[in-house]
C-alpha cells in the first residue's frame, strides 16, 4: 500500500515536471504548494465571511422582531387604558377619554431628567418624583393620564430604549370642549428607528415617518373608544 | 529519482498545518458563536411567545369578571339567581372572607415582592380548567383563582355556589397550569370613586390588601393590571449586563445573568363592573 502511494505521487510530480520543465530543484515545489494553500485559504475566508454576515443579518432581524412584538403589546395596552379611563361624553354619543391622554407632554418621559443613558433604568425602576402617585392616593383624571402615560412609556422602552409612543386624535367635533370627542378616531403609534443596510432593507411607511428625514418602523393602531 | 519521490518539504508541511489550524479555528469559532446566538434567539422567542400567550389568556379570563346576565336562558336556577347576580356584581374580585365555605380564598398581595393572586367571580358555563361542576353546560357562578405555585402560574376553578355554602360539591375542583418560568406575578386594582360619584373610571391603583377598606367605602374594582416577569429555561444564555426589572408597584428586582428576562404588563378594563358602577350612580 505504502509503495503504491509513493508511485502515484511520483507520477503526479512527473506530470507537473513535464509542464514545468525548468523546475528541477525541490525549492521550486515549495512555491507551488504554498500558492495552492493560499488560494484555498482565500476561498475559505470568503465563505466564512458569508457565514459571519448571515449571523449579523439574523441578529438584526431578531432585534427587529423583538421591537415589533413589544410595540404591538404596548399599543394594545394603550387602547385598553384609554378604555379603562373613559367616561360617558357630555356632548355627543359615546365615551371619551380625558384631554391629557392626547398630550405629548405625558409620554416618553417628557419633562423628566436623568443622567443614565438607558431610559428604563432611569425612570422605570422606581416612580420618578414628577409622576403623580396614583398608587398611594386618589388621582384626578389628568393625574391618572400622566401616571398612565409614564407606565406606558416604561413598557415602550423596556426592550428597545429608542422606542417612542405617540397618541393622537382626529377630533370629529371641533365645536365641543373635548380634544377627542365621542366617536373620534384615535391613532396610537409606537415607533422605533431602523437602519437600512445591504442585508436588511426596510420599506419606510409614511405613517411611521411623518417628518422628512425620519427613518423609523412602527406599529400603528387606529381605534375608536 | 530520490528527489522526485519527495512529497512536501518539512517547511511546506508546517506552513500548511499552521494555515489549516487557523482555518479550522475560524470555523469552530463561527460554529460556537452561532450556537450562542441560536440559544439566545431561542430563549427570546420562548419568553416572548409565553408572554404573548399569557397576556391574551389572562385578558380573556379577567375581562369577564363581574359578568352576570340574569336574562340568559341557560342559567341553572337551582339557587336564587337574583341574590347571586347581586353577589357577583358587587364582588367581582373576591376577597378573603367572602366565601362561607372557604373563608381563606380571596385575592392576596404577596409581602415584599412575593407573588400575588387574584380570585374573580362571573357567570359562565365552565371554569378556567374546563370543569362544568355537574351543570352540564348550563351557566353558574364560576370562581377562578389565579396564583403562582413554584414557578408555575396555575388557575383553579370553583363552583361559587359551593363556596358560598349553598350546596354540596358535585365534583372536585381542578387546577390547570397556564405557564412555566414565572419569576414574578403582580397585580394592581384600579378602584373607582364612591358609587354615587363615579363615572366608572379608576381613581387609584392599589394592591389587594387595600381592597377590603375600599369596598367597605363602596368603591369598586373597575380595572385590573397584571405584570408578569418571565424568564427563559436554564442554561440557555449568558447575559453581559445584570438584568434589573420593576414589576408594577414592586421594588426593582436584580436578577441573574443566566436567563433572559422580560416583563409583560397589561391593564384590563372590567367592562361589566364599569357599567355596573356607572349605572348605579
Amino acid at each position: 500500500m505504502f509503495n503504491g502511494a509513493v508511485v502515484i505521487q511520483s507520477r503526479d510530480y512527473k506530470s507537473i515536471r513535464a509542464s514545468v520543465p525548468e523546475a528541477k530543484s525541490p525549492t521550486a515545489q515549495v512555491g507551488v504548494g504554498l500558492i495552492e494553500i493560499l488560494i484555498t485559504l482565500f476561498i475559505l475566508a470568503v465563505g466564512l465571511l458569508g457565514v459571519a454576515a448571515l449571523q449579523f443579518t439574523g441578529s438584526f432581524a431578531n432585534k427587529d422582531a423583538i421591537s415589533r412584538t413589544q410595540a404591538e403589546l404596548v399599543a394594545q395596552q394603550v387602547a385598553e387604558r384609554l378604555r379603562a379611563a373613559a367616561r360617558p361624553a357630555i356632548q355627543g354619543d359615546g365615551i371619551v377619554a380625558n384631554d391629557a391622554y392626547f398630550s405629548s407632554d405625558n409620554y416618553n418621559f417628557s419633562g423628566l431628567n436623568c443622567a443614565d443613558s438607558h431610559p428604563y433604568k432611569c425612570y422605570c425602576l422606581s416612580r420618578p418624583g414628577g409622576v403623580p402617585d396614583c398608587e398611594g392616593g386618589e388621582c384626578s383624571e389628568v393625574e391618572i393620564a400622566a401616571y398612565d402615560g409614564w407606565a406606558l412609556s416604561c413598557a415602550t422602552v423596556q426592550t428597545n430604549p429608542s422606542m417612542t409612543l405617540n397618541v393622537s386624535c382626529d377630533d370629529n367635533d371641533g365645536g365641543d370642549a373635548d380634544v377627542c370627542s365621542a366617536g373620534s378616531r384615535i391613532q396610537i403609534t409606537v415607533r422605533w428607528p431602523v437602519n437600512n443596510s445591504a442585508n436588511q432593507q426596510y420599506t419606510l411607511n409614511a405613517r411611521c415617518n411623518p417628518d422628512s428625514g425620519n427613518n423609523s418602523a412602527c406599529v400603528y393602531k387606529d381605534i375608536t373608544l | 529519482m530520490s528527489v522526485r519521490e519527495h512529497g512536501f518539504s518539512l517547511v511546506e508541511l508546517m506552513i500548511s498545518l499552521l494555515l489549516g489550524a487557523i482555518i479550522t479555528g475560524a470555523i469552530i469559532q463561527v460554529l460556537v458563536s452561532s450556537q450562542v446566538t441560536n440559544n439566545l434567539n431561542q430563549a427570546v422567542a420562548e419568553v416572548q411567545e409565553s408572554g404573548r400567550f399569557i397576556s391574551i389568556r389572562l385578558t380573556k379570563e379577567l375581562i369577564e369578571a363581574g359578568r352576570y346576565d340574569s336574562l340568559s336562558a341557560s342559567i341553572d336556577k337551582s339557587v336564587d339567581t337574583v341574590v347571586e347576580e347581586a353577589w357577583v356584581q358587587n364582588r367581582p374580585i373576591a376577597l378573603a372572607g367572602d366565601f362561607a365555605a372557604s373563608a381563606s380564598l380571596g385575592s392576596s398581595q404577596g409581602a415584599s415582592g412575593a407573588n400575588d393572586s387574584v380570585v374573580i367571580s362571573m357567570l359562565d358555563t365552565e371554569d378556567c380548567a374546563g370543569n362544568q361542576h355537574g351543570y352540564n353546560g348550563d351557566e353558574f357562578h364560576v370562581v377562578n383563582h389565579f396564583q403562582v405555585t413554584g414557578e408555575q402560574l396555575t388557575c383553579t376553578g370553583y363552583d361559587g355556589r359551593v363556596l358560598r355554602g349553598l350546596k354540596a360539591s358535585a365534583s372536585t375542583s381542578s387546577s390547570v397550569v397556564l405557564l412555566d418560568n414565572v419569576n414574578s406575578f403582580q397585580l394592581q386594582y384600579g378602584v373607582s370613586d364612591r358609587a354615587e360619584a363615579s363615572l366608572g373610571q379608576p381613581i387609584t391603583y392599589v394592591t389587594a390588601d387595600a381592597l377590603p377598606a375600599l369596598r367597605a367605602n363602596f368603591q369598586q374594582v373597575v380595572a385590573i393590571r397584571f405584570g408578569l416577569l418571565l424568564g427563559s429555561y436554564d442554561d440557555q444564555v449568558t447575559q453581559t449586563v445584570t438584568p434589573e426589572f420593576a414589576v408594577l408597584n414592586e421594588k426593582k428586582k436584580t436578577l441573574d445573568k443566566q436567563h433572559y428576562y422580560q416583563v409583560f404588563t397589561k391593564t384590563v378594563a372590567l367592562r361589566n363592573v364599569k357599567n355596573f358602577v356607572r349605572s348605579s350612580r
